[in-house]
């Protein structure tokens, strides 16, 4: 109901439309519990949600017009958990990954770029070995991408359509993947 | 706790965990991911999110909500409308000094002797009192849109200075 029905009445910001405004703030006032739960449950801090629950609410006025009717709620819990996944991924990075020793990406190890050299080619193979047998014991959502990358050598894009992921998810989730099986690998997995 | 099953969806223990606050931050990172783009698990978050009890939001929400947007709007508005007056402006200023009748000859009329000093005073003029009218316009504009970042700022310490 309130979707198509802001979405016709108003789409880009003029200053004045006070209908449109009421409505929003309505739907603002019926639906702020779920949406800062949603983000407390993601964050667990009380600033943070508040802050993400302002910038759902942002981000949904400003996209009123796709809001499918009957449906606010899904859309709003959506709009919450991607605010959330922005902040949490950030947050990861900056405090994980850039502390990772990234040393293992050598010219010896199958997981780097750099073309092997004969020698390499045959330690690799043990390696290779190796690797698909850590790659079967990596849990969900890494092992059926890494499984579909490292040892059926499909790219991104085909996963991303098999498994009907986003390319940017799967992209994400080869990388996380990736840093657990050096992890393993370095500690003699 | 497994977080996916086999085929690739989040858990109903996974689901539940998030639920209760009881997922570590790479978990919640995951679930958030999956939830993006899972139209079936989003499904069913919502409504375990439905049966259970909701966090009250903080009473500042609606209001800062409201207001980020207001601020938006008139940023918006202010932008595209003081872009508008320029360009118009700056046409006025052009036409006033004849930059366009200079710019399409007439070639069956002899070239036209410019303006004396003193034929060209008056235009001046008239050009100098347009460009002060919108001045004046962007001057308002300008001042309404720092008040109301202002008030925002105001309202944004009063609440971070609260326990």
């Amino acid at each position: 109901m309130y979707g198509k029905e802001i979405g016709q009445k108003k789409r880009v910001y003029n200053g004045g439309d006070a209908v449109s405004t009421k409505e929003f703030a309505q739907m603002l006032e019926q639906y702020q519990k779920l949406v800062y739960t949603v983000c407390y449950q993601m964050t667990g801090d009380h600033f943070q949600a508040q802050d993400l629950a302002q910038e759902t609410f942002i981000a949904a006025y400003t996209h009123l017009d796709s809001c499918p009717t009957g449906a606010e709620k899904p859309w709003l819990v959506r709009i919450a958990a991607n605010k959330a996944k922005d902040y949490l991924k950030s947050a990861y990075h900056r405090r994980v990954l850039t502390a990772d020793d990234d040393t293992a990406l050598t010219d010896s190890n199958p997981l780097s770029n750099a073309p092997p050299t004969p020698e390499d080619i045959s330690v690799s193979n043990e390696q290779l070995a190796q690797i698909t047998r850590l790659v079967h014991t990596l849990k969900e959502p890494y092992a059926l991408v890494c499984t579909m990358h490292f040892l059926q050598d499909k790219t991104i894009d085909e996963i991303s359509r098999e498994l009907n992921r986003p390319y940017k998810t799967v992209h994400t989730q080869i990388y996380r993947g990736k840093i657990l099986l050096q992890k393993q690998l370095k500690g003699g997995g | 706790m497994e977080m996916f099953n086999n085929d690739g969806h989040l858990t109903e223990q996974a689901l539940q965990s998030l639920n209760t606050g009881h997922l570590d931050e790479l978990c919640r990172l995951e679930a958030a991911e999956h939830l993006s783009f899972c139209d079936e698990c989003l499904l069913r978050y919502t409504a375990i999110l439905e049966q259970g009890e909701l966090i009250t939001a903080p009473d500042t929400l609606k209001p800062k909500t409201l207001a980020e947007l207001r601020r938006r709007s008139l940023r918006l508005f202010s932008n595209r409308y003081a872009t508008a007056i320029a360009a118009a402006g700056l046409a006025l200023v052009l036409w006033s000094g004849g930059v366009f009748g200079a710019l399409i000859p007439d070639k069956t009329q002899p070239p036209p002797t410019p303006p004396s000093q003193q034929e060209q005073e008056p235009l001046f003029a008239e050009a100098d009192k347009l460009v002060k009218t919108m001045n004046d316009h962007l001057n308002e504009l300008l001042k309404l849109a720092h008040k109301t970042e202002q008030d925002n700022g105001n309202n944004q310490n009063n609440i971070y200075n609260r326990e």
